[in-house]
Order: structure tokens, then sequence, then C-alpha cells
């Protein structure tokens, strides 16, 4: 076989086109003095529009906006809040935060979202709330979870860092729960480099959240006073008029990367005994920002193999994600079966905005070539 | 002074063609491959103008500094010395890794930690000691080194609005383990909102590397091993800190030449003291302020009411930070309570006229007669 220099097939990246570029040299030349806050204060304007919310908060990071919308409630240092195990780990580093004690459960095989059964598994007396992990841009189960919610009274709040512009059952994810908290970090779909919001219709976790993100800082007594300790949360500019000029058209972005998938899906389809990939449920919308391949256990392949195997062919994909308790800073208490799988078996096939369908053809034959001689 | 329209703003950044043209190239090209393409740039320049080894952009200046304490191993049970007079984040920082801030006074002049002060708070909990570079004037950071030698502290630097300043010829940001920059929107060169954290100590900035990415393990990069953060900064708002920093000379003189008109203006006004700066210092002059002769609150009140309907913003001298209600009162601190509200800033953005000092002073001239 003859070595093929083929141009690299990027992981992750946005689709930048010529507004996008106006809007930012807009905020670098207007975007100060008297301005300091216009875009992100539009931006705000235009997620509560576009997701029918009441309050939208711009953040630095997705992470800022979970840790936000915790410390808003009424936490206690023994409680207890459940989340996936299977995730980034910033979907429980806000739980540490706020000295809470978090507890992993699994996800199920489909959705690679939280499973209602094992989330029922966990609640104690100490439950408090739910960090409900939209993974890689799929809608979780959100029925089953508002049921179990209102049931045991557990606030909901969802992590939809890649899922902004996903749906369930007609609904916008992030909408559902107590609070929705969002990334705009580079690799996700609607993009502004960094930065990340809160959105919910709860007055009272918005209130207090937007006092935290900015030093606790009320100007109570006099100017520049602080009534608690907060941190600085706060999105520039900047990136804000990246993020405002992307989710105005986030209906085709999100429709790029579901078609990035499909070639995905089509082109694996009759590997279906030997690869597993994550998908929605009828009635969903993903945003599919990261497609989520499981390696089933009858094919002979070590999975870093696998992943070395591809990244020679200049293949940007990723092993996924190891399962956050087992990481020192956190506690196991079950075995989370799917996301153990995951964690062994699980790749993260490239979905750059600038892949083409020939791109994700090669990424398809040259996974199907490796596992040709794999039976 | 009846040409004045509109409201003259306490501060701003100067942006030209260069900031335009780096940002614009940012947007186009500054993804997948190249996504840290300016952050790496502006970390290498802005580490050689300061002139230590190791820079890291993060979100905040804030960012920066609770990297820089929990790389310190500053914990629960410590305590470290804040001067009063400063932003509510110095204290608050201390308070995120679970030890006690401990409020010293300023000294006249300068308006930075008194070392006398500090010395007679530290206790067997200190730890570290963390000057503050207030309003762009130098800590007295010789002596500061000093004092953390004698009792074997860690010396934690808020340089966040102090970029340039220098004392002794030696920059701001340089002298402790580890420091903190702002790139705030006011403050002298900016990028919105943003930081930079900037040390000589290779384990620390390890330590940093890893703490304000989650907590991850470089090797596994998606496994993190610690609680840790995310204080990133994005790849535009770093092509915006390139441009400016590249222009860093410029914006200090500019800032000092804006000292220099208030001083001279107002030199013969014997009710108000404008900021200068103290012998062997050079002070950027971030924010142009002065204080009082014998003002009350209410008196610093109104005369900032008076400015306002005269088109000239001003903003309060930090009150002192143990009177907020986190944080404790250990020690009187005299010269802070009087500063904090007898002082104010005046204008001082990058966009000031020669026209509106003018005006500027005209005014305050007349209200303090």
């Amino acid at each position: 076989m003859g070595v093929i220099v083929r141009h690299k097939i990027n992981y992750a990246g946005p689709m930048i086109d010529k507004s996008d570029i106006d809007a930012v040299t807009d905020a670098v030349i207007n975007g100060f003095y008297e301005n300091y806050k216009d875009h992100v204060t539009k931006l705000e304007a235009k997620l509560c529009e576009i997701l029918n919310v009441k309050y939208a908060l711009a953040v630095n990071s997705c992470t800022a906006a979970i840790h936000l919308a915790l410390a808003s409630l009424d936490l206690s240092k023994h409680d207890e809040i459940i989340t996936s195990d299977s995730s980034c780990v910033a979907s429980a580093l806000p739980i540490h935060y706020v000295g809470a004690k978090a507890v992993f459960v699994d996800v199920e095989a489909d959705t690679q979202c939280m499973s209602p059964k094992s989330i029922r598994k966990a609640i104690t007396s100490k439950t408090k709330a739910i960090v409900v992990v939209h993974w890689n841009g799929i809608p979780a189960n959100m029925k089953e979870i508002m049921h179990i919610a209102n049931e045991h009274n557990l606030y909901i709040i969802e992590d939809a860092a890649p899922s902004l512009g996903a749906e369930y059952n007609g609904e916008k994810i992030g909408t559902i729960g107590d609070a929705g908290c969002y990334s705009f970090q580079g690799a996700k779909v609607a993009i502004g480099g960094q930065g990340g919001a809160l959105v919910t219709n709860n007055k009272s976790i918005y209130d207090k959240a937007r006092i935290l993100a900015s030093y606790g800082r009320t100007d109570s007594k006099k100017m520049y006073w602080s009534d608690y300790v907060g941190w600085n949360y706060l999105m520039p500019n900047l990136p804000a008029a990246l993020a405002l000029s992307q989710i105005s058209r986030l209906d085709d972005l999100v429709k790029r990367k579901r078609e990035i998938f499909e070639i995905y899906d089509n082109n694996l389809k009759d590997l279906h005994r030997q690869v597993i990939l994550g998908h929605e449920k009828s009635g969903s919308l993903a945003t599919y920002c990261y497609p989520l391949l499981i390696l089933d256990d009858s094919v002979n392949i070590a999975r870093n193999e696998f992943v070395n195997l591809l990244n020679k062919k200049n293949i940007d994909c990723r092993v996924a994600q190891p399962r956050i308790s087992k990481m020192p800073m956190f506690t196991e208490i079950f075995s989370n079966d799917n996301s153990q799988k995951i964690e062994d078996r699980g790749v993260i096939l490239p979905s750059a905005f600038n892949l083409t369908k020939e791109d994700v053809v090669f990424v398809c034959n040259s996974i199907k070539e490796i596992l040709g001689g794999k039976k | 002074m009846s040409s004045i329209k509109k409201m003259i703003l306490t501060a701003g950044p100067s942006i030209t063609e260069k900031e335009i043209s780096y940002v614009t190239d940012a947007i186009i090209n500054g993804w997948n491959e190249n996504w840290n393409s300016y952050i790496t740039r502006f970390e290498d320049e802005f580490a050689r103008y300061v002139g230590v080894n190791n820079a890291i952009t993060t979100s905040s200046c804030t960012g920066a500094l609770h990297l820089g304490l929990l790389a310190l191993g500053i914990g629960p049970g410590d305590e470290v010395i804040v001067p009063e007079i400063t932003w509510v984040a110095t204290a608050s920082v201390v308070t995120y890794v679970g030890a006690t801030p401990v409020l010293c006074d300023v000294e006249e002049g300068s308006w930075c930690m008194s070392i006398d002060s500090a010395e007679s708070l530290i206790t067997s909990k200190t730890k570290a000691i963390f000057p503050v570079h207030l309003y762009g004037h130098p800590a007295n950071m010789p002596e500061i080194m000093k004092l953390a030698d004698k009792y074997k502290l860690k010396v934690i630097e808020d340089a966040a609005p102090s970029i340039g300043a220098e004392i002794g010829g030696q920059k701001t940001g340089s002298f402790g383990d580890v420091a903190g920059f702002s790139f705030q929107g006011a403050k002298i060169l900016s990028t919105g909102e943003g930081g930079m954290l900037v040390t000589n100590n290779q384990s620390i900035f390890d330590r940093v590397k890893s703490l304000g990415d989650h907590g991850r393990n470089p090797k596994y990069p998606l496994a993190a091993v610690e609680v840790g953060y995310k204080y990133k900064m994005s790849n535009l708002q770093a092509a915006l800190g390139l441009a400016q920093i590249e222009r860093a000379d410029e914006l200090v003189n500019r800032k000092r030449e804006i000292n220099a008109l208030y001083n001279k203006l107002l030199s013969s006004n014997d009710k108000v003291k404008v900021s200068s700066e103290l012998e062997g210092c050079k002070s950027i002059h971030w924010m142009t302020s002065i204080e009082l002769i014998g003002a009350s609150f209410e008196d610093r009140e109104n005369l900032m009411k008076k400015l306002k309907e005269n088109m000239i913003d001003s903003r309060p001298v930090f009150s002192p930070m143990s009177s907020l209600p986190m944080f404790e009162k250990r020690a009187e601190n005299p010269v802070s309570y009087r500063i904090g509200s007898s002082a104010i800033n005046l204008p001082s953005g990058h966009n000031l006229k020669k026209s509106q000092i003018d005006h500027i002073c005209d005014v305050i001239n007349h209200l303090t007669s």
C-alpha cells in the first residue's frame, strides 16, 4: 500500500464567515469605554430570544456557569449531587467547588447520557440536585429525569456545554431544568473562542449568579462594595461578539454538524456489530458536536492502537473520556459498566466544520480498513 | 468649561490599526491547528517584557492569583498578609483556597503595603505576603522581599494595574514567587477581560498549567488528576493583548504624561494631593488619583457628584477590605481608612485629550477653592 499524504482531518473547529469577522472587528474598534459591555448584553438578549427564557448571563466558561448555578442554590456541605460518570471532568468540578459530594451514575448505551435507572439507584436522603449532562450534544432522557426530580424534590442543572441548539420533544436543551449551562469554547457548535452562558427562568438563581459572577459586588453601601465573596466570571465583548454572530445562525451550524454525523452513521452502518455510535432517541434533536464511537468487545484490537492507526493517517480522532469517579479527587460508588466501556473502548471521531463529505468518507473507509483485518 | 458636552470617562484602552489587524488575523486564521498561535506569542512577549522566565494567560488576574496561591501550597489554616486598600479580588482569592486574609495598612505616598504594619501582623500561621501595586505605583518590593526572607514567607504580587511599573529598575511582577497582571477593560493594556500569571519558578509554572486546565495531567489529556479550574483566555483576546504589549512603552509614557499634566495643573491647589511617585520608583500612573485633604466620606461623595455635573466621571478609592462583611478586622490601619474615604481616581483613559484635562483641573480648582 502506497503512502498517501493527505491533509489533516481536524477534530473540532468552527465555521467562521464574513459576518463573524465583521462582528469581532466591530467589537475591537467600538467595544470599550461606554460600550464596554454592549456585545455581552446583546448576546444575553439573543440567548433569551432564541431559547425563550427569561434570564441569560454570559460568563467566561461553561464550568463557571455550572459553578454559579450550584452556588445560587441553597446547598450545604453534606449534600449530594448526582452527575454522569462519563463526561468532561468540568461537569463534576463545580460540585467540588461548592463543597458538596459528587455521586457518579452510569450512562445509557444509546445516548451515552445518564440513565434514569442509575439515578434512581443513587438517590439518598442527602441528594439535592442532579447535574444532567447532555453528552457530546445528545439530549439526555429529560422526561424521566424531570419525573425523578419532581418525585424527590431535586434541582436540575443542565450541563449543555456542547448542546446549544439541541432539543428534546420540541423543548430547547438547557431550558428544561432549573438552570442550563452552555459553552462557547472554540471546539463547540457555536463558539466565542472561550466563554459560556447560564440561562434560567428562576429570578432568584439569576440574581445570585449575576452578583457572584462579579465578585459578590452589590454596591449596596457605596461604590465597589461587595456583600459576598464572589468570582470574576465575566465574559468580555470580544468573544461575546463572536458568540452572538454565531448563534444568529445556530440552526445552520447544528444542521451542518448533523450532516457530518449522518455521513458517519450511513457509512459505518454495515459495521454495526463492530462499532456503535452514540445517537439521539426518537423525539430528540442532537447537535452531534462530538461523535463518540465504541469498539465492540468482539473486535480484536486495542482502542489505543485503533486511535494510533487513524492518527497515522492524519485523522485527528481522540480517546474518549475516562470515568470521573475514578479520578483521585472523587469517589467511586457504582461500577457503571457503560461508562467503563466508553473509557476503555470509546473513540471520538473528527467533526470539525471544515470537514468535507470526502473527508468523513475517508475516515469511515479508514475504520473499515483497520477493522477488516481484525474480525 | 462649557465646551465639554460628553461625559469624560475614567478609563479605557488605545486601539490602533495594529490591534485591529492582529484580531482580524486571529478571527480568520486562529482555529484548528492555529487555535493558540496568538496565546503563545502573547505569553512569550509578555514574559520578555516583564523580565521573567514564564508567563501564562488566564481569563482574569483573579484567576491568575487563585492559581498562584494554589501552586504556592497556601490552604486552610494559613494566613496571608494583604493590604487594606485594594480591589476586593486580592482578599477574595485568599479565601478561595481556604486561607485567611490579614489586612495591613498602606503607606503614605504610594498607598501600597506598609512594611511596618505588615510585619506587626505576622503570626506563626502567616505563610505568604501579598503586596498590591496600587493604581500602577510599585510597592516597596526590595523591603518586602527582605521581610519575606526574614520570616520565610512566600511572596505573591498582585500586579494587576502595574504593567511596566519599576522599582530600582526592575519591573513589578518579577520580584516574588509568582504574580498576576490584569487586562480588564479599564487597564493600561486591555483584552476586555483577561489576565496573566508570571513566575520564574518552573515547578510553579508546570503546576499552574495543569491547575488552570481543569487539573488535567498533561500526559493524559482528558484525565484530571486533581481539582482544577477553567481559567483560559481565548486566542482572539490574546491577539489584542499581543498588539497592546508590543506598544507597552508608548502606552506607559502616555499614562505618565497624563499624570504630569494633572500634577502641573493642580500644583497650586493645597486642598488636593495628586498621586506621584516615590524615589527610585517608576509608577505607570494607571489611574491618577487625588486625596482631598481633610475631606470626609460625605465631602468626597459631594465632590464626585459635582464633578459629574461638570461631565467628569470619577471613581472612589477602594474601601478598606476590613470594612467589608466577609473579612476580619485585625488592626486599625488609619492611613487606609483615611485614603479609603477621602481619595478619588481621576479620568486617566488613553482617549483623554489635553483640553479635557484642562477642564477637569479647572473644575477641581474651582470646586475646592
